[in-house]
């Protein structure tokens, strides 16, 4: 028997869900027979459907979801939405970061050079300063104008090399680059990334000009090429057998024609150390992942 | 979920940062995933199909309006995704079965990796239109309230009552006759 005209099963439909043992639910319910049947099977249909777990992406569904959605989104670039950055870690657990090693290793052995042709200059040139150069260091640093305070400038230069470049590369690379006289390219052109505190932050007001302005530079392919030359030497002439984590991602930059460099940093995945170097492209930044001991590019794992 | 973050989240994928990108679809991938996973009844039908909203939510992130949250207008791609691709997959001609080696269907011989469901259940939810399918996935598993539902589905409330009522009925019915009376639910 019902006690009303109408059925309401929408309703009964939306009650068995929200509010089934509601007064409306239980008035809709009590004196009709077919509301009463028609919200029993609806309360058992939404039982069987909820008495199963909620359903889980496993690990490596996940990663191949995000896999493939980047990848398709590569393979087919939305032309009206320019894309600003890469996607982020990826799950990929950043080991050290890194400041970039080859502004203070390359403007570290401008310095060099540029105190190698001055004591040259001062030396064989007729000069005669007391033939003590160790007494430029004392002069005046913050004389810009004109003649390079260029001892002073390698005293400043070393003293801030203390931390990324290890003290025996330092040494090596110093002592290298005063018997090997890196190349002038690399000693015009080769100063400091986008990293201030490089060479280009603290203490510009004693540097040479031609180094302050190359502090805004990223590297180009010829400077590059002339420092993986000078680190094969210098890995040859100390006798190693491999060469240094450093100079394998210099040799595998140059292998994989990387140029306009801002940044190198270190990365884990896995088991294995990548490196990953960020360059200037034509609008935006790139990052590059490669295997330093195989000069390989990889795809960073979801 | 939403509060705003999915709604800048979205501002910035319109302008290009595709890290955004990446933390909705973090954000999102596991609900999108079971909706599509329930819809196409299978994981790999599942993945393709989260694959493609995803792919949409990326290039139609400035059509959204913000009338609705993001996730309801995530869910909405889903949904839709999956409807097309049920439909085109009824349309396409079947391939005569001697010529193809039937693959061997995991939820058949995998309970774990399976379908959420039971084999039974996920049968008879099989079996209903995939409208109300739809409704019924998204108010009894996903938890939606009939009017998200409806935002999602792009149909009336009462539509989407009724496809509930419709899909559940249908639902009940099916598993009531399949069913030795002790596996029904408790406190029918």
């Amino acid at each position: 028997m019902s006690s009303h005209d109408h059925h309401d099963l929408e309703r009964l439909a939306e009650l068995a869900a929200s509010d089934p043992r509601g007064p409306e639910a239980r008035r809709m319910v009590s004196d009709c027979k077919e509301c009463a049947q028609e919200f029993r099977l609806q309360r058992e249909a939404i039982r069987y459907l909820t008495e199963g777990p909620v359903p889980q992406l496993t690990d490596d569904e996940r990663s191949k979801l995000r896999v493939n959605t980047w990848t398709s989104l590569e393979e087919a670039p939305v032309t009206r939405m320019e894309p600003e950055t890469r996607p982020p870690d990826r799950g990929v657990a950043p080991l050290t970061p890194r400041r970039p090693w080859y502004p203070k290793v390359i403007g570290f052995a401008a310095v060099m050079a540029m105190t190698v042709a001055l004591g040259y200059a001062l030396g064989g040139g007729g000069l005669d300063m007391g033939g003590d150069t160790d007494s430029l260091a004392m002069e005046d640093t913050e004389d810009t104008s004109g003649t390079v305070p260029a001892a002073a400038l390698a005293d400043e230069t070393a003293s801030s090399e203390d931390d990324d470049v290890s003290a025996t590369t330092t040494a090596e690379i110093t002592e290298e680059t005063v018997v090997e006289d890196i190349p002038a390219a690399t000693t015009a052109a080769g100063g400091p990334a986008t990293d201030t505190t490089a060479a280009a932050g603290e203490g510009d007001e004693g540097r040479s000009p031609d180094v302050a302005a190359a502090a805004a530079g990223p590297l180009g392919s010829a400077e590059i090429a002339a420092l993986v030359e000078h680190l094969r030497r210098t890995a040859a002439a100390r006798g190693a057998d491999s060469l240094t984590v450093e100079e394998a991602e210099a040799v595998c930059i140059t292998e994989l024609g990387i140029d306009e460099i801002l940044t190198v940093d270190s990365i884990t995945s896995g088991d294995s150390r990548l490196t990953v170097v960020s360059r200037r492209g034509d609008r935006e930044t790139e990052a590059i992942v490669f295997d330093a001991d195989t000069c390989t590019e990889v795809e960073l794992p979801e | 979920m939403d509060g705003g973050e999915d709604t800048d989240l979205i501002r910035r994928v319109t302008e290009g940062d595709r890290r955004a990108f990446d933390m909705l679809m973090r954000r999102h991938e596991e609900r999108i995933f079971a909706v599509c996973l329930r819809m196409m009844r299978s994981r790999e039908a599942a993945l393709d199909a989260a694959q493609d909203t995803f792919l949409t939510v990326f290039r139609k992130a400035h059509q959204f309006r913000g009338d609705a949250k993001v996730s309801t207008w995530m869910y909405r791609i889903a949904v839709n995704t999956c409807l097309d691709r049920l439909r085109a997959k009824k349309r396409r001609p079947t391939t005569p079965l001697e010529s193809v080696p039937e693959p061997e269907d995991s939820a058949a011989t995998d309970p774990y990796a399976a379908v959420e469901l039971r084999p039974v259940i996920e049968d008879a939810l099989a079996r209903i239109p995939d409208e109300y399918r739809a409704a019924i996935i998204l108010c009894d598993l996903q938890g939606a309230s009939v009017a998200e539902a409806a935002d999602v589905l792009e149909v009336a409330e009462g539509t989407v009552k009724s496809r509930l009522h419709r899909g559940r009925k249908q639902l009940a019915e099916d598993l009531g006759n399949l069913r030795e009376p002790s596996d029904r639910p408790r406190g029918t």
